[in-house]
């Protein structure tokens, strides 16, 4: 059985779609979320530090995207098997083939449903091998 | 959890949700006024590669916005020119005059659709 998912690390540069993925998660999902708007601000002690079961990634973000932070995030010894899920509107079979190389449990397509984004997430996880 | 706190829980989203799209419709002048500045850049040099990543990150935040707020039609042709400017930044055509003037011919009709539709309406 898939081990509870409670902790999420939530990375997402707009500032709207962070406040509805947010409210999504934490509103009907009931997960404990720590959001950044950045890689530079996931990757600071507190996020560090806050042990996130998952990480949840925006993949385009200026300065340093959802690939990069991730790979940034690796270097942690804490982190090195934290899931991933990567958010993006590039869902074409090539683009997720490389998100999965990285070791993503899935991919999201963004505009995301705020309803379903949640059971989407959970599914995911429990699908995950 | 019951049946009912699943209807209360939703209507809170929905709730919630629709009080953030506001401010969203309320800070599209802001996204034009914007846009509006890096076509000047544009005009002023088309081979102003900041302007023209300026603009794709404008088109990008309000695509991926405007859909997760149920907007598609504004999503959908806020992607189309995302992904037009990311090809010709990609093929190093930003300077080409026909497919530049293209751009901004397509753009500007798009400004005054959104302006149109979620400036003046609302």
């Amino acid at each position: 059985m898939a081990a509870a998912l409670s902790k999420i690390l939530y990375v997402e540069d707009d500032t709207d779609i962070q406040s509805v993925g947010k409210i999504a998660l934490e509103m009907v999902g009931g997960f404990t979320l720590r959001n950044c708007s950045s890689g530079k601000e996931a990757l600071d002690p507190q996020s560090i530090a806050f042990a996130p079961d998952l990480f949840l990634l925006d993949v385009m973000m200026p300065e340093m995207d959802g690939p990069t932070t991730l790979a940034k995030l690796r270097e942690f010894p804490e982190l090195t098997n934290t899931p991933v899920i990567f958010m993006t509107a590039k869902v074409q079979a090539s683009e997720v083939a490389f998100y999965n190389s990285l070791g993503a449990i899935g991919v999201i397509a963004k505009p995301f449903d705020p309803m379903q984004l949640a059971g989407q997430i959970r599914q995911l996880w429990n699908d995950r091998k | 959890m019951s049946a009912d706190d699943d209807i209360k829980k939703s209507a809170d989203l929905k709730d919630a949700i629709a009080a953030l799209a506001d401010i969203f419709i309320g800070r599209i002048p802001t996204t034009l006024s914007t846009m509006e500045s890096e076509l000047d850049a544009i005009i002023h040099n088309s081979k102003d590669h900041n302007a023209w990543k300026n603009l794709h990150r404008q088109l990008h935040t309000l695509a991926g916005t405007a859909g997760t707020f149920g907007h598609e039609e504004l999503g959908d042709r806020a992607r189309e020119l995302e992904d037009r400017i990311n090809t010709m930044l990609k093929t190093d055509t930003v300077s080409d005059e026909p497919l530049k003037s293209e751009f901004m011919h397509d753009q500007r009709i798009f400004m005054v659709w959104v302006d149109s539709e979620f400036v003046k309406k609302a």
